[in-house]
């Protein structure tokens, strides 16, 4: 399990990424297909820090990690609310001709490498479980969005 | 002419400017781009080179800093080309779809070559 203090900057994250790098390799995914995880989980974390200082939390982002059947589990839990609704998949063309903001890139990537995206807002803070299969789906998944009553 | 931000470097190359990205190219590297992109979209150049040479990690930071630059460029009828994309940065860029939007070269030199000015 790794902590992340809320607030905190990209190089905290490098345990984390090595960590998870090495659990890639044990099993057995591609170069390519490590790149892409770590950068769906760089991104998560990335979300989870600015979101967690956003909602004015203190407290840390946790991460743990683990392999079941093949794949990579990632759960990240910020104290947060995380996300209310899962923004539309950004539209490259109208960003460059300004007709929309440049934005939404960090969830894009992340739907794009992961294979299962389920955000779990409960009364202690939202978490992000992420599944990676041995290769990326073949277009961006849907996120799922729950809601936890009983807490994390 | 040579512009040094903290983690951009820029300098003028004939009818281009040339902005280098160092090894990891995201948040820190994005508030410095857009200084060096408006001297560049200020100046008569007709083309802007994005050097990924030294590029070995980017985000969606980096990704937002190129989509910002290709829509100034659009703006004022500035080229803008890649170079020496490679790697992780390369997988993203061909996920965002950025190649479709920006031509890319293996190295600056072919992109000055094969973008010699009018």
């Amino acid at each position: 399990m790794i902590n992340i203090p809320v607030g905190g900057h990209s190089r905290h994250f490098r345990s984390a990424v090595a960590d998870l790098r090495a659990i890639c390799v044990r099993c057995a995914f591609s170069r390519e297909r490590c790149d892409e995880v770590l950068t769906a989980v760089h991104e998560a974390l990335s979300n989870a820090v600015e979101h967690g200082s956003r909602d004015r939390r203190t407290g840390s982002i946790r991460m743990i990690s683990r392999i079941e059947q093949g794949a990579v589990l990632v759960d990240i839990q910020d104290p947060g609310v995380g996300p209310v609704m899962v923004n539309p998949i950004p539209n490259l063309d109208a960003q460059i001709h300004g007709r929309e903001r440049v934005a939404g890139w960090g969830l894009f990537l992340i739907r794009c490498f992961a294979s299962e995206v389920v955000f779990t807002r409960g009364p202690s803070g939202h978490t992000l479980h992420l599944r990676f299969g041995a290769s990326a789906p073949p277009s961006p998944v849907e996120p799922i969005l729950t809601r936890l009553e009983d807490g994390l | 002419m040579v512009f040094r931000g903290n983690h951009v470097r820029a300098r003028r190359q004939g009818h281009a400017w040339v902005l280098a990205f160092p090894k990891e190219f995201g948040a820190d590297v994005e508030e410095h781009l857009a200084p060096a992109a408006e001297q560049a979209l200020a100046s008569d150049a007709t083309l802007i080179v994005l050097d990924f040479t030294s590029v070995e990690f980017t985000n969606s930071a980096g990704i937002g800093a190129i989509v910002d630059v290709l829509r100034r460029a659009r703006e004022r009828g500035v080229a803008v080309v890649l170079a020496g994309v490679k790697g992780q940065p390369r997988i993203i860029i061909e996920r965002v779809g950025l190649f479709g939007f920006a031509r890319a070269y293996e190295t600056v030199d072919e992109a000055l070559r094969g973008t010699s000015a009018p």
